[in-house]
């Protein structure tokens, strides 16, 4: 008897390590190539950190900052520090800052299976929760890039994990107080998510720390005073104007034609009452928020066509795979009967649209990645119930050999989608080609006094990564310029390389000009041409 | 039981009203399917005949080429004939059937939980707010208010399913369901998929109750066939074919390209071809289509995307529907009993055919659904009810937030929205045929601008055109599409391009950017915006 239950959970053991394994070959596969390129948020990530690596400052020269300057927009520093460490070990390239993204992937998924466990108490709903992270279309979307959400979740993930490990061993509360803490200095939007995760989890587990007196046998001073400490320095930094920046550019409250729209609903009226009633500005944000809410709610988000925002999605493919709707519905429905688990998990899943919703450009998949950790545990419900009641049903058999097959026609679909058709549809978007030609650019830049970039792109970002630029000599002339209206800005020269966004109409002597073909071809000697896709493609020109 | 009978009353009283008030003025003015549907039964009523002088058409009315099921032209002919040629009468048994429909569903929802765990009492308050919500559904009052056959063949959709679960009971209604299917079936292209549909999922989960009853099924199911006949020739036909190749996806080649694409990436190997074969790629894109109908955005926000069936504000449910709705599906999820699950198979069934359709969502198409969620939602009701019972803070909430909800709508609907949508209900042809007909003896001919499209139809049913005299004097040619273009009859012609083939004293009608110079200003219609919309001119040539 003994030896079955260890032959068993050997077995277990075995499948899950299998899929971690499948999870890595997945997130590891041409991870240079795939997506193509390498867009401008990951070489801004991963220039800071060499920066950092380097000087001990970022490129604008700050000493150990909260959030890196980058474009404009403050992105919260933690996850540049996180990828110090790769870039000590496996140099400055692609390869090596992707891998950070994907080593928190893994880890983000032993959470998610360790969440698993610590509340359906089954390790087969465990296994299967990460089976369902695994092939995700939305987490391999963004475990392939580098993008802060991976830290965010990582920290989110365990952070419930030893919350909830708390309500029977107390001093976890400490360890989950510091990866809540810690998540602030990944991502703007732990500044909603994680106030909102605690109270929720304080709420479903009120009657371990309600009344206050309970509370108190959980936390000592000491550990009042470690989370202190951690805390400091992120409120110090959100005093300042900078710290908002980003959250102003994309809030809902932002977006003038809000306004507009009320003042010319408005005008219809004569009776000036019923307008203001029926037209002010609390309804109007109540009305948008909620539409930005369901906008997330609707089955092109989740199974056709994801993110909007090219980068952030796979081509026909939603933020599920089709063939896991029915174990959703399914795992909804057990999700439901379920008490106190079922609480937490809807509740993160409620919660996990929020901040998407607060701003402006909606649906919007990055913003809403929190929704990863309770669609997995959700899936992973739906699978498990299916997958037991096919073993003691003999008439769901066939079912379950039906859902095999269309699993594996979707997935190889799926990967299709992914690591063939994405490099093809979106060359463009990711740039791909940036590499060779900058690489080429660097053969030849001894031979110009001056070379001219293209910011919109090229970026000075991009040059500065694959040039392995050394931080010191651009710290002393990195100042952001052209502020667009989201506030975003570039620098405009360093050293003989000058950045702008529009190319020159007529080229001079001695300079060498790197862009799209479309703007440079016709007005110089083309040197070098790299094809980005059918219509696009890189130039390098002189007069 | 007095007491219910009299808020049933109510509900009825008050359904007719949101139907009836206003019916020939708000939608602002007739769209061209109801002008067309309206002078057809005209002619019908007249001679017997149909616009093109076909003798009672019985498989379908060629009207514009578009090949019009004949059930809501027959049926309108005795209220043309009570209410004349106008608005209020061609919308009159729309308004009716929806009203009538309201107290359809409280008789279905009677007789689905009559022997379900439900008590007596129960069964009638689920009953009441089905109706209820029904009666003060913003999709529903949307498709009441204009002459459109769906909503026709949707009350023949209810009525069956209330005959059938009658005739579950006593075998008899079965012949009366099969027929009311049938009507359906001649009322509305959708419906001739959806009564199918209907009758397939309906045979499946209660085959063991109509198999007590073999005779009168039988008797059914001959009679259902035999109703087909008259229009078997019309659906195998190419024309019968065509409307449907011309909204389907299938007719789209993009999934066709980027399947042949991916199978051109792959090196055209056997596996490719297996995994991205159209087949594949289309059942793909009709899931999308299908799925398109639960955008929240859709049902709970915008509505339809056509300003004609929308206000723009409210979707097909209103937002305080939306936990109704989610507790009513928990509701039936929770509980085994087949007829609760036939609402939802009943509700999924009859999109199918819209999904089929390159426009989705398409709140006319899927007309039939209704009133499946109504009834969903009454089960939510009653269960939030209880779960609420005692949080008089929610119950208050709630309440505030149905009335602003109901505020809102009827607001838009009746202030807004007949200004705002005037031009997409072709508002404007009514006001300058009528001062052309007074015109027209002092010029040779009026050319009549086609800018909203078709308005010979409109000439013919402002001015109550005999239909004979109109068979002798039209020039029309049909297009490659199998549409008819109607050039001239009597003294109108229509198009702009006409204007160079003749001369004379010309009364032009035309939209005000389009006026043709040199064209003396008569008279100007505008749109209730204000804005003016036809010009009123004349030329001699």
């Amino acid at each position: 008897m003994l030896m079955m239950f260890k032959c068993k959970l050997s077995r277990f053991k075995l499948a899950l390590l299998l899929i971690f394994l499948l999870a890595l070959v997945l997130r590891l596969y041409h991870l240079n190539q795939v997506p193509p390129g390498f867009w401008f948020d990951e070489s801004s990530f991963a220039y800071s950190a060499y920066s950092i690596l380097k000087t001990g400052k970022d490129e604008f020269g700050q000493t150990l900052p909260v959030a890196f300057q980058a474009f404009g927009e403050y992105k919260m520093a933690l996850y540049g520090y996180w990828l110090v460490p790769f870039i000590t070990i496996f140099g400055l390239n692609v390869f090596s800052v992707r891998l950070a993204s994907v080593v928190l992937s893994l880890l983000t998924m032993w959470g998610i299976w360790l969440v698993a466990k610590q509340i359906f108490k089954k390790e087969s709903t465990a296994f299967w929760s990460a089976f369902s992270f695994a092939f995700m279309p939305a987490a391999l979307q963004f475990n392939r890039i580098v993008y802060e959400n991976n830290l965010t979740i990582c920290l989110l993930v365990f952070g419930v994990y030893f919350f909830i490990k708390a309500v029977s061993q107390k001093k976890s509360l400490l360890t989950a107080g510091i990866f809540f803490s810690l998540s602030f200095y990944s991502h703007l939007l732990s500044r909603v998510v994680v106030l909102l995760i605690l109270a929720l989890l304080f709420w479903v587990y009120k009657k371990y720390f309600w009344p206050i007196k309970k509370l108190k046998t959980f936390v000592k001073p000491f550990q009042l005073i470690i989370l202190g400490l951690i805390l400091t320095p992120f409120l110090i930094y959100i005093t300042k104007p900078q710290a908002w920046n980003r959250a102003q550019g994309t809030a809902l409250w932002q977006d003038p034609g809000l306004i507009w729209r009320i003042n010319s609903n408005r005008g219809n009226y004569q009776n000036q009452f019923l307008a203001r009633v029926l037209h002010n500005k609390p309804l109007t944000y109540t009305q948008t928020f909620i539409t930005n809410y369901l906008s997330h709610l609707t089955p092109k988000f989740w199974l056709f066509q994801g993110d909007p925002v090219q980068i952030y999605n796979t081509p026909g493919e939603g933020v599920i795979l089709l063939t896991m709707l029915p174990f959703l519905c399914l795992g909804f429905c057990q999700l439901v009967k379920q008490k106190k688990p079922a609480l937490v998990i809807l509740g993160l899943l409620v919660i996990s649209f929020i901040p998407a919703a607060l701003t402006r450009f909606t649906p919007s998949l990055n913003r809403s990645f929190l929704l990863i950790i309770p669609v997995s545990l959700i899936i992973g419900l739906g699978i498990d119930f299916f997958w037991q009641k096919s073993s003691q049903r003999i008439w769901l058999k066939p079912a379950l050999a039906l859902a095999i097959l269309a699993f594996l026609i979707n997935i190889c679909v799926y990967f299709q989608h992914y690591y063939v058709d994405l490099p093809k549809v979106y060359a463009y978007e990711w740039r791909r080609g940036l590499k060779p030609t900058l690489a080429s650019l660097a053969k030849l830049k001894n031979n110009y006094q001056q070379v001219v970039v293209d910011q919109e792109n090229i970026n000075y970002i991009s040059l500065l990564f694959f040039f392995q630029y050394p931080p010191s000599q651009v710290q002393d002339q990195a100042e952001l310029v052209n502020i667009d209206e989201y506030g975003f800005g570039y620098i405009p020269q360093i050293d003989k390389y000058q950045f702008t966004r529009y190319m020159p109409d007529q080229l001079e002597d001695h300079t060498l000009y790197a862009g799209l073909c479309g703007d440079l071809k016709s007005k110089g000697t083309t040197l070098l041409e790299y094809n980005i896709n059918q219509e696009k493609a890189f130039c390098l020109v002189e007069k | 039981m007095k007491i219910k009978k009299t808020i049933l009353a109510l509900i009825i009283i008050v359904a007719a009203l949101l139907r009836f008030y206003q019916l020939g003025q708000n939608p602002p003015s007739l769209y061209w399917d109801e002008v067309s549907l309206g002078y057809n039964a005209y002619s019908i009523l007249k001679t017997g005949h149909d616009e093109h002088g076909q003798f009672l058409p019985l498989d379908r009315f060629v009207a514009f080429g578009d090949y019009k099921p004949p059930g809501y032209i027959y049926a309108s002919v005795p209220f043309i004939a009570l209410f004349g040629l106008n608005a209020f009468g061609v919308r009159f048994l729309s308004a009716l059937a929806g009203s009538l429909t309201v107290l359809l569903t409280y008789f279905l929802v009677k007789e689905l939980f009559s022997n379900s765990k439900f008590k007596t009492d129960v069964t009638e308050l689920l009953a009441l707010l089905s109706s209820f919500l029904l009666a003060i559904s913003p999709w529903h009052i949307h498709m009441s208010r204009g002459a459109f056959e769906a909503n026709l063949a949707m009350f023949f959709n209810t009525l069956a399913l209330l005959f059938f679960f009658k005739g579950l009971k006593k075998g008899k209604f079965l012949i009366c369901s099969s027929l009311s299917f049938m009507m359906a079936f001649y009322t509305f292209n959708s419906n001739r998929i959806i009564s199918l549909l209907l009758v397939g999922v309906l045979a499946g989960l209660f085959w063991k109750k109509i198999w007590k009853r073999k005779k009168p099924a039988i008797v059914a199911i001959i009679l259902a066939i035999l109703l087909t006949i008259p229009s078997i020739k019309f659906l195998t036909s190419a024309e019968g074919g065509l409307r449907f190749k011309e909204v389907s996806i299938f007719n789209n080649l993009m999934p066709l390209k980027t399947s042949n694409q991916q199978i051109d990436w792959l090196g055209n190997t056997i596996w490719a071809r297996l995994l991205f074969n159209r087949r594949l790629a289309y059942g793909w894109h009709f899931l999308s289509h299908f799925f398109d109908h639960f955008n929240p955005r859709y049902l709970f926000i915008l509505g339809d995307r056509n300003p004609r069936f929308s206000t723009g504000d409210t979707g097909i449910f209103y937002v305080f529907e939306m936990p109704l709705l989610l507790a009513g599906l928990y509701q039936i999820f929770k509980n085994k009993d087949k007829k609760l699950w036939f609402l939802l198979i009943w509700w999924l069934a009859a999109m199918i055919p819209s999904s089929l359709a390159k426009e989705t969502p398409h709140m006319l198409r899927t007309l039939s659904v209704v009133p499946a969620p109504q009834i969903i939602s009454a089960l939510g009701t009653q269960y939030l009810y209880n779960v609420f019972r005692k949080k008089k803070t929610v119950l208050l909430g709630f309440s505030l937030l149905v009335v602003f909800n109901l505020v809102y709508f009827f607001h838009s609907y009746w202030v807004h929205w007949p200004v705002e949508a005037a031009s997409e209900w072709q508002y404007g042809y009514k006001q300058a045929i009528l001062k052309a007909e007074i015109l027209k003896p002092s010029y040779d001919q009026i050319i009549i601008s086609d800018f909203y499209g078709r308005p010979y139809i409109n000439v013919l049913f402002y001015t109550k055109y005999p239909p004979e005299k109109y068979w002798q004097t039209r020039q029309a040619k049909r297009d490659s599409f199998l549409l008819w273009h109607v050039n001239s009859f009597d003294k109108y012609l229509f198009g702009l391009d006409k204007l160079k083939q003749v001369e004379g004293k010309t009364l032009v009608l035309a939209e005000v950017d389009e006026a043709p110079e040199g064209c003396l200003d008569i008279d100007t219609i505008n749109l209730p915006s204000g804005q003016p919309i036809i010009k009123l001119c004349e030329m001699n040539l």
